[in-house]
């Protein structure tokens, strides 16, 4: 059995969009407002799916679905709608109504206020939706489907119409199933950008140091990056540190590089953590697409295995490492 | 027969949690409800609605009897304003199950339940006076025994006896527009409390007032980890200041107890409960996190049960009807019970 993690929103369209204001973690929100459309990821079809993400609303006029699971090319497998004018949330599995709980009753009315909203669905066996960690709704058997994604704010008409913030939304998946129906935790992601030279500069930069190519607070795709032409060359850098709130933990680490090849060739990738002695590489090459994209790993442990504390976050340097057929 | 407090809105904490909205609601109907020490019934706070504001209120869990009290205080109703006073929600219906209604154009204030106008009068012959505060009550029993009753100053002013077609409400909001421009000014709303009261005859919801105590001083207990300081420091926020300070526990059983402030109970008063709040959250939705409030006067400690936290600030409370040793509450008790919270960690 295996678990897996994906962090990365798609499907955006004129709402969501990004917002500054008021994140829960870090600089940054997925904001919603004024007729929304879908945010999510698709991940491998698998059996099991759990997540989540904090989210802070102040009511919509519209019904939306907060949450639908995909991989049925019929219905959604899972569909979590809230009918703001019903105070109503329902709990569709295979687009058949399962189980539903007033929203005031489920302490969904408090304006203003973070909630962190989780889902935990095996097909054949249980789809379950939980609200601060507490069990709201649940239906057995689950989809008859696996799943395939799992996107967050689909509009059922006009979307959400208030506004709503979206922050620190993962998605873990298993393959085989069999997990517990209990609780996901709830994550929260910091966010640490390149702010200086590292040791490794094997890559060819555009113009200036390797570092100043990939430190852009917003991606600015050709205009600035590092070009390898051959593999194996890596490149490590210092990174911003990171201040982890009082009473958290460093559970990992999740190097991204926002990559593209040239050609459809067989290039890959493994993102790096290095900490002046020890380094540690993807365990598995990772495709690279066509078009600028995120392209990650996640690293339970620190270079030399150890659990993550903050400071050795903070003296840590992290990169990438070309591979497969340039 | 019982008589529970299920929520209370007060504004005295200056913290927004303490009510819900009304459904739907709008951006600007949302920003229109605000804080202010304008006008107060009690304290230092209450809650104030402008024109176009949304209701504000109590969700309840499914109650097929209930009674609420509130103060208001409206400075302007305008030609044309129309507003719903009271609404009254049950879950999976779009338009409230209860509703009174003022409409100032005809002056008119009606009672409608299930769609179906059950009684009316007018606002003037019930005394409804601009900028005075006012008591408003309203008590329900669902069902097809059931019955709806308004009262204004403990005055029955609409009431309807007979079949009601929902068995249980999600909630009661006071003050929302119905469609439309409602308060063309300010109105005030304090002292707003929503009791559940199964097997009750309906009776004049009373009148309640609620004066707000601070911490001031170490008491018996600090077993949680302050961020900094002395436990009672992280506590004593005149207005609450989320992480900013606080306590924490990971472990069972910890326990932190303090010494409060003292303002005196009004004149011709009596303390009718102390409601100890703790504006708590945990950290992880996963685990099973919770929390007791308690009074402690010395000797004895008289412990909520364990009662769900969310994942953001919010109250967690308990109205404690006598002291520790079973007695009646009076002010001199009152100001020398301490009060504290306890962690629950499974």
């Amino acid at each position: 059995m295996a678990v897996e993690s994906g962090l990365i929103l798609r499907y955006v369209d004129i709402y969501p969009s990004v917002l500054g204001t008021d994140p829960k973690t870090g600089s940054y929100g997925i904001y919603y407002g004024g007729g929304s459309a879908g945010a999510g990821d698709y991940f491998p079809e698998s059996a099991q799916i759990r997540g989540g993400a904090w989210m802070k609303h102040n009511g919509t006029l519209t019904p939306v679905h907060i949450l639908v699971a995909t991989g049925n090319d019929d219905v959604f497998p899972v569909d979590l709608i809230y009918d703001s004018e019903k105070d109503e949330l329902t709990l569709k599995v295979d687009d058949v109504a399962q189980d539903s709980i007033a929203a005031t009753q489920a302490g969904f009315r408090h304006y203003n206020t973070w909630y962190h909203l989780g889902y935990n669905i095996e097909s054949g066996s249980h789809a379950s939706i939980y609200l601060n960690g507490r069990q709201i709704l649940t239906a057995s058997p689950g989809p008859t489907a696996d799943m395939d994604g799992m996107y967050w704010l689909y509009a059922v008409s006009s979307g959400w119409n208030n506004w709503t913030i979206l922050d620190d939304i993962y998605a873990d998946y298993d393959v085989a199933g069999g997990q517990a129906d209990a609780a996901p935790p709830s994550p929260r992601f910091i966010y640490s950008n390149t702010d200086g030279v590292g040791t490794n500069a094997e890559w060819t930069p555009l113009v200036g140091s390797n570092w100043q190519e990939v430190d852009d607070p917003v991606p600015d795709d050709d205009a600035t990056y590092n070009e390898a032409l051959s593999a194996p060359l890596l490149d490590t850098h210092n990174t911003g540190s990171i201040s982890v709130p009082v009473h958290h933990s460093v559970e990992a680490a999740i190097p991204i590089a926002i990559s593209k090849k040239l050609s459809p060739a067989a290039s890959t990738l493994k993102l790096v953590v290095y900490d002046g002695a020890s380094t540690k590489k993807s365990a598995v090459a990772l495709g690279v697409p066509m078009d600028y994209d995120p392209v990650w790993d996640r690293f339970d442990t620190d270079a030399d295995g150890d659990p993550w504390t903050e400071s050795e976050f903070n003296s840590s340097e992290f990169g990438y490492e070309s591979a497969g057929t340039i | 027969m019982t008589i529970e407090r299920i929520g209370q809105i007060t504004g005295e904490t200056q913290y927004t949690s303490e009510w819900s909205g009304f459904s739907p609601i709008s951006v600007a109907q949302l920003a229109s409800i605000t804080l202010s020490n304008t006008r107060v019934n009690s304290g230092d706070w209450s809650w104030r609605l402008a024109s176009n504001a949304g209701g504000i209120g109590h969700g309840m869990n499914a109650l097929s009897s209930f009674r609420i009290g509130l103060w208001f205080n409206y400075e302007d109703l305008d030609p044309g304003d129309d507003v719903w006073l009271l609404a009254v929600q049950e879950g999976g219906t779009e338009t409230p199950k209860i509703i009174v209604t003022w409409t100032e154009s005809t002056d008119a204030l009606t009672l409608t339940v299930d769609g179906s106008l059950k009684d009316s009068t007018t606002a003037a012959a019930a005394g409804f006076l601009a900028d005075t505060w006012l008591h408003l009550g309203l008590t329900v029993k669902g069902g097809a025994s059931g019955f709806v009753s308004v009262y204004l100053n403990r005055v029955k002013v609409l009431e309807y006896t007979g079949v009601l077609a929902s068995s249980v409400f999600d909630g009661v909001y006071f003050g929302s527009t119905n469609g439309g421009i409602s308060w063309s000014s300010y109105c005030y709303v304090d002292d707003f409390y929503c009791d559940s009261t199964i097997g009750e005859d309906d009776e004049a919801p009373p009148y309640k007032w609620f004066v707000n105590r601070i911490v001031t001083a170490a008491g018996a207990d600090a077993e949680f980890t302050p961020l900094s300081g002395a436990n009672y420091q992280m506590v004593d926020d005149t207005v609450v200041d989320g992480d900013t300070t606080h306590n924490h526990s990971a472990v069972d059983g910890n326990k932190d107890t303090f010494i409060h402030s003292v303002p005196a109970v009004p004149a011709d008063k009596q303390i009718d409960a102390i409601i100890v709040y703790a504006t708590a959250k945990k950290l992880n939705a996963e685990g099973t996190n919770q929390m007791k409030v308690h009074t402690h006067d010395g000797l004895l400690y008289d412990s909520s049960v364990a009662k769900d936290i969310g994942m953001d600030w919010e109250h967690v409370w308990e109205r404690f009807t006598l002291q520790p040793d079973g007695s009646e509450w009076n002010e001199v008790d009152a100001t020398a019970m301490q009060i504290g919270y306890e962690s629950v960690v499974a």
